[in-house]
C-alpha cells in the first residue's frame, strides 16, 4: 500500500514536470516559460534601461556607445570594424529576434519554426528564388573587399551578442516558440536584402492582366487600364529632355494563348505600399538651405521595421534608420548630405510560360532549341514532422515557379518561370556604405551606381544648396507593352534583352521649380524613351507637387503639416461627380441619407480621425465601385479591378456603359452610372445609421483605426485599434495595416537638424517599455528632434557605455 | 508543527539558490528531499513543498512585475486568456510552482513513508 501510494505520486510527479517541460502545440514549456528565474519574467525589463557602464568585446580599439533618452544609440569607434561590428551588436541586443525571424521567412524557413503549416509559405519562398538569389548574392559580397569587411564585421558583432546569451537573458520570442538563435552570417544579411526587395517588388500583375485581357479584350484593356492616366505629374518634370534610345532590342508581340491563368498568384506587395519624399531648394525655405523629408510607407509592425541609429567613424558621422540585419543607415543625413526613399515601383517581375520537353522536365523550349534545366532540390525542415523536399526546375529567365508539382491538385497548367532582378548578384550594401559617407552631389551619383533592386527614388538635398532626385535600379529596356502579359518563354524576342543604361534612368538635379519629390507615381512622362511598366499612384503625388509649388518661405514646421496632410485629391476629382447622381428632393429632412449628404457637401476632403464625412464617403466609394464592377466579382481566376480615375473618365464619358450594369443581383433593370451612384449612397445611409445605433464610432479615425501588428501576429505582443486620420490616396497614407513606417524632415545647413518619429520603439522587447515609445506621437503627428552628436559635441547623451576591447 | 515554517523556509531558500544554476524543475527535487530529510505529517507534506515554491515564486515574479509596472504581466495575460490585472499572472505563476513543489514535498514523504521512519 504504501508502494504504491509513493509510485503513484511519483509518477504524477515526473509526469507533470515532463509536461510542463515541454512543447504541446502552440503552448511554449510551460514551466520553463513561467519559471520567474530563466523563464519569461526575466525579459520584463525595469522601467529605467539598465545599461552597463562597461562592457568588454572583441573591437580593436576602445570605443564608446552613447545612449539618448530615446535610447538611440551613437557609435563613436576609431575604425570600421569596430563600427560596424557595434553596429551588429547592438542592433541583436534589441532586435535579434526580428532580425533571425525575418531572415528565416526570407529563406522559407518557418516551418522549422512553427512546424508544417508554414510548409506551403516556405515552399514559395525557396520556389521564387529567396535563398537561391541570396547565395548568390553572397558570392558577391565575398569577392569584395569592401562588401566583406563590413559584413564580416557586423556578423561578428551579432555573434558576439548570441554567444553571451543565456537561458534567462534569451529573447522573449525565442522563449515563447521555444527555440535558439543560430550564429548570424553574411548570407542572414543577403536574405534581409532579398527580404526588402521581395516586400517593394513583387507588384506585377501578369496574371490579373492576363486573365482581364482574355475576359474584356485588348481595346477596353486599354480604355480601363491605360500606362498612363490625365494628369499624371511625374517625377521627373514634364519638359525635361531625356537622350534617345542607346540599346538595341528586337521587338515583340503582344500574345496571349486565350487559357485563363487560374493560380493563386504568390504572395504579393500591397499596392498601397508607396512612400513619399522631396526635397525644397533653399530659395523656397526660410532659412535659405534645402529641406528633405521622406515617409515610407510600409506595413506597420512590431519590432518596428527600422531601429535608430548614429555612426561615427573618423570617416563618418552619419544619423538615420537601419534595418535590422543590415550594416549601415537607410535613410538618413550627415554633416553635408540628406537622403531619403521611396518605392520606384517599376515592374521588374515578369513571367514566362515554359514549354517543358517531357515529364521529366530536364529540357525545355527556347529560340528553337531544347536547353537543359537545372534542378535544385530545396530541403525544407520541419518541427515535428517530416523533412519536405522540393525541386525547383531552373531555366535561364529564372526558376519555373507554378507546375505540376506545385499545384494542389497537379493539374496539368501552364508551367511559369519567374524572371526578377532581385535574381542578378548586386552590391547594394556599397551604396550605402558611399551614401552615408558622402559630401556632395558626385558622391550620392557614385553611391547609386552600385544600386540595382528594388528600385528607388533617391531624393538627395546638401549644404551647398544642390537638391537632387534620382529613379535608381537595374530596370529592363521593354518593347511596348513587353511583359504586362505573361510571355511565351519560347521565343527569343520575349526574354530581356538589354537593360536600361544606369545613365538614362530618370534624374534631375535643382529643377527650375525648386523642389523635387516622388510618390510612387511614374518616373517621367510619354517622352521618355525607354518602355517601362509599374503600378504607380495617382493622387498624393499631385498633392504633394501642388502644396510645394504653392509654398514659400518653407520652415520645418510646414513640412510636418504636409507629411502629415490629409487631404484626399480622389475626392475631389470623383466625389462632385457622384453626389451630381444624388436627387437631393427625394431625401427626407431628417433621414440618414440627408445627413450623410450634408456631412459630404459640407466635406473638405480631409481625412481627418474626428470626421464623419471621410467615412461616408469611403463606404460609398467601395460600394460605387462593388456595384460598377460587378462583372469581376467571383471569378474563379484572380483579376485586377480598374484605377479610380478610370472610373472618373467611366462616369465621364460613358455615363451609360454597360460596365454600370448591375449583375450580381436579381435587379435586371438597364442601370447607368447615376442610379449605380444612387443605389450605393442609400447602401452608404443604412451601414452609417447602422454604426450609429450600434454605437461603433462613424468617425473616420475609428473606421481607419490600425493595428501595429507583431511579426508574429501575436495580438498580445501587438499595438491594436490606434485611432488615427489619414487615407491611402492622402499624404499621409494611413491605410491600415500600411501606413508611414518613418517620418523624417531634415534641414540642411553649417550643422543640420533633424526631425523624425517611427511607430515602434527603440527595444525590439515587448517585455520593454520601450518596446512601443514612440507609437502614440507618430499617431499624433508629433516628431522627435534627432540628436545629431560629434566627437566634440555629445553632452545631450543619456547613458554612457565604454566598450573595452578584449586582448 | 514548527517543523512546516523550517522546511518552507528551507525549500524555498534551497531552491532559490539553485536555480541560479540548475533548471526550474529543480524545485521538485528540493521540495522532495526536505520531506525526505525531515518527515512528518503525510497530510502536511504537500503543503511544505507548495508553500516553499508558492512563496518564493510569488514574491520574485511579483517584485520583477512591479518594477515593469506590470508591462509584460499584462501582455502575457492576454496571451493566456487571464484577466488582465496586476500580480494575476505572478500568482498564476507561483501556484503553477507551488503546485509542482507540493507534488515532490508530497512524493519525498512518500518515499520515507516507505521505510516506516
Amino acid at each position: 500500500m504504501k508502494i504504491l501510494r509513493f509510485i503513484i505520486s511519483l509518477l504524477l510527479t515526473v509526469g507533470l514536470v515532463f509536461a510542463l517541460n515541454m512543447k504541446i502545440g502552440m503552448l511554449p514549456p510551460v514551466g520553463k516559460f513561467i519559471d520567474p528565474v530563466n523563464g519569461f519574467w526575466q525579459n520584463a525589463e525595469k522601467l529605467e534601461p539598465e545599461i552597463l557602464p562597461e562592457l568588454k568585446l572583441n573591437v580593436t580599439e576602445a570605443s564608446k556607445i552613447i545612449y539618448d533618452e530615446r535610447l538611440v544609440p551613437h557609435i563613436f569607434a576609431d575604425n570600421m570594424h569596430d563600427l560596424y561590428f557595434l553596429q551588429g551588436y547592438v542592433t541583436a541586443m534589441n532586435r535579434l529576434w526580428q532580425m533571425e525571424f525575418q531572415t528565416h521567412a526570407a529563406a522559407g524557413r518557418i516551418s522549422e519554426i512553427i512546424g508544417e503549416k508554414a510548409i506551403p509559405f516556405d515552399r514559395e519562398q525557396r520556389r521564387i528564388g529567396m535563398l537561391w538569389s541570396a547565395e548568390n548574392a553572397v558570392k558577391i559580397f565575398s569577392e569584395d573587399t569592401l562588401a566583406k569587411q563590413i559584413m564580416e564585421a557586423y556578423s561578428e558583432g551579432v555573434n558576439a551578442y548570441i554567444n553571451s546569451l543565456t537561458e534567462k537573458t534569451l529573447p522573449l520570442e525565442y522563449k515563447l516558440l521555444n527555440y535558439k538563435p543560430e550564429q548570424w552570417t553574411t548570407l542572414k544579411s543577403a536574405l534581409l536584402l532579398k527580404f526588402m526587395a521581395k516586400m517593394l517588388t513583387a507588384n506585377e500583375r501578369d496574371f490579373e492582366n492576363t486573365n482581364m485581357l482574355n475576359l474584356i479584350g485588348k481595346e477596353k484593356f486599354d480604355l480601363l487600364f491605360p500606362d498612363y492616366f490625365p494628369n499624371t505629374d511625374p517625377i521627373i518634370p514634364r519638359g525635361t529632355v531625356f537622350d534617345s534610345v542607346s540599346v538595341k532590342i528586337d521587338t515583340g508581340k503582344v500574345t496571349t494563348t486565350g487559357k485563363q491563368i487560374t493560380y493563386e498568384p504568390i504572395e504579393k506587395t500591397d499596392a498601397h505600399i508607396g512612400s513619399n519624399n522631396w526635397a525644397v531648394s533653399g530659395s523656397k525655405t526660410l532659412s535659405g538651405k534645402p529641406i528633405l523629408c521622406n515617409d515610407p510607407h510600409l506595413k506597420l509592425s512590431l519590432p518596428s521595421i527600422w531601429y535608430e541609429i548614429q555612426l561615427n567613424a573618423p570617416d563618418i558621422n552619419v544619423y538615420g534608420v537601419s534595418l535590422p540585419g543590415s550594416p549601415g543607415v537607410v535613410i538618413g543625413f550627415n554633416d553635408w548630405v540628406a537622403w531619403g526613399v521611396t518605392n520606384a515601383s517599376v515592374d521588374v517581375r515578369d513571367w514566362y510560360e515554359i514549354t517543358f520537353k517531357d515529364a521529366s522536365k530536364k529540357e525545355y523550349l527556347f529560340n528553337e532549341k531544347w536547353l537543359n534545366t537545372t534542378a535544385r532540390v530545396e530541403e525544407i525542415k520541419v518541427r515535428g514532422g517530416k523533412t519536405f523536399y522540393d525541386t525547383v526546375y531552373y531555366t535561364h529567365l529564372g526558376p519555373v515557379v507554378y507546375e505540376s508539382n506545385f499545384t494542389e491538385s497537379g493539374a496539368k497548367q501552364q508551367n511559369l518561370a519567374l524572371k526578377w532582378t532581385a535574381h542578378s548578384p548586386s552590391n547594394e550594401l556599397k551604396t550605402f556604405y558611399y551614401m552615408n559617407r558622402a559630401k556632395n552631389y558626385s558622391d550620392y551619383e557614385h553611391a547609386l551606381t552600385f544600386y540595382q533592386c528594388p528600385g528607388q527614388n533617391f531624393v538627395y538635398a546638401d549644404a551647398h544648396n544642390d537638391i537632387a532626385i534620382w529613379q535608381q535600379g537595374r530596370f529592363p529596356a521593354r518593347w511596348k507593352e513587353q511583359g504586362k502579359f505573361i510571355m511565351d518563354g519560347s521565343m527569343r524576342e520575349n526574354e530581356w534583352q538589354a537593360y536600361i543604361p544606369q545613365q538614362q534612368n530618370p534624374h534631375v538635379k535643382n529643377p527650375e521649380r525648386g523642389f523635387v519629390s516622388s510618390a510612387n507615381q511614374h518616373g517621367v512622362d510619354e517622352t521618355y524613351p525607354y518602355y517601362y511598366l509599374g503600378i504607380f499612384e495617382h493622387y498624393r503625388n499631385r498633392r504633394i507637387n501642388n502644396e510645394l509649388r504653392r509654398m514659400q518661405n518653407i520652415s520645418a514646421d510646414t513640412m510636418f503639416r504636409l507629411q502629415n496632410d490629409n487631404y484626399n485629391l480622389m475626392a475631389e476629382e470623383n466625389l462632385p461627380v457622384m453626389l451630381e447622381y444624388v436627387n437631393k428632393n427625394e431625401l427626407k429632412n431628417d433621414s440618414v441619407e440627408k445627413l450623410v449628404l450634408d456631412a459630404l457637401e459640407k466635406w473638405n476632403y480631409m481625412h481627418d480621425a474626428e470626421m464623419i464625412g471621410p467615412t461616408a464617403f469611403d463606404l460609398w466609394w467601395k460600394q460605387y465601385t462593388t456595384f460598377v464592377w460587378d462583372e469581376f466579382e467571383d471569378k474563379p481566376y484572380k483579376l485586377i479591378k480598374p484605377h479610380p480615375s478610370a472610373v472618373l473618365r467611366f462616369m465621364k464619358e460613358f455615363p451609360n456603359d454597360r460596365l454600370f450594369i448591375h449583375q450580381t443581383t436579381k435587379d435586371r433593370t438597364p442601370k447607368n452610372a447615376v442610379n449605380l451612384s444612387y443605389d450605393a449612397f442609400y447602401w452608404t445611409g443604412l451601414k452609417i445609421n447602422e454604426l450609429i445605433i450600434e454605437d461603433e464610432h462613424p468617425q473616420w479615425g475609428f473606421q481607419n483605426a490600425i493595428t501595429v501588428e507583431h511579426l508574429a501576429r501575436i495580438p498580445a505582443f501587438s499595438f491594436n485599434n490606434l485611432v488615427t486620420g489619414g487615407y491611402k490616396y492622402a499624404v499621409n497614407a494611413v491605410s491600415p495595416p500600411n501606413g508611414p513606417s518613418w517620418r523624417m524632415v531634415v534641414e540642411l545647413g553649417n550643422k543640420p537638424k533633424a526631425w523624425g518619429v517611427y511607430p515602434g520603439g527603440q527595444s525590439g522587447n515587448p517585455g520593454s517599455a520601450n518596446y512601443t515609445a514612440f507609437v502614440e506621437k507618430w499617431a499624433k503627428s508629433e516628431y522627435y528632434e534627432l540628436l545629431f552628436m560629434s566627437r566634440e559635441n555629445q553632452e545631450k547623451g543619456k547613458y554612457v557605455q565604454q566598450i573595452i576591447p578584449v586582448k | 508543527m514548527k517543523i512546516i515554517f523550517l522546511k518552507i523556509a528551507l525549500i524555498a531558500g534551497i531552491s532559490f539558490g539553485l536555480q541560479f544554476i540548475l533548471p526550474w524543475w529543480i524545485i521538485v527535487i528540493v521540495a522532495f528531499a526536505i520531506e525526505l530529510l525531515f518527515g512528518g505529517k503525510t497530510s502536511l507534506s504537500f503543503f511544505s513543498g507548495f508553500y516553499g515554491v508558492f512563496i518564493y515564486w510569488f514574491m520574485y515574479a511579483g517584485i520583477i512585475d512591479f518594477q515593469n509596472g506590470f508591462l509584460l504581466s499584462k501582455k502575457i495575460a492576454l496571451l493566456f486568456h487571464l484577466p488582465q490585472m496586476p500580480l494575476i499572472v505572478a500568482l498564476v505563476t507561483a501556484l503553477l510552482g507551488g503546485i509542482i513543489g507540493g507534488m515532490g514535498s508530497l512524493t519525498g514523504n512518500l518515499f520515507r513513508k516507505m521505510f516506516n521512519v
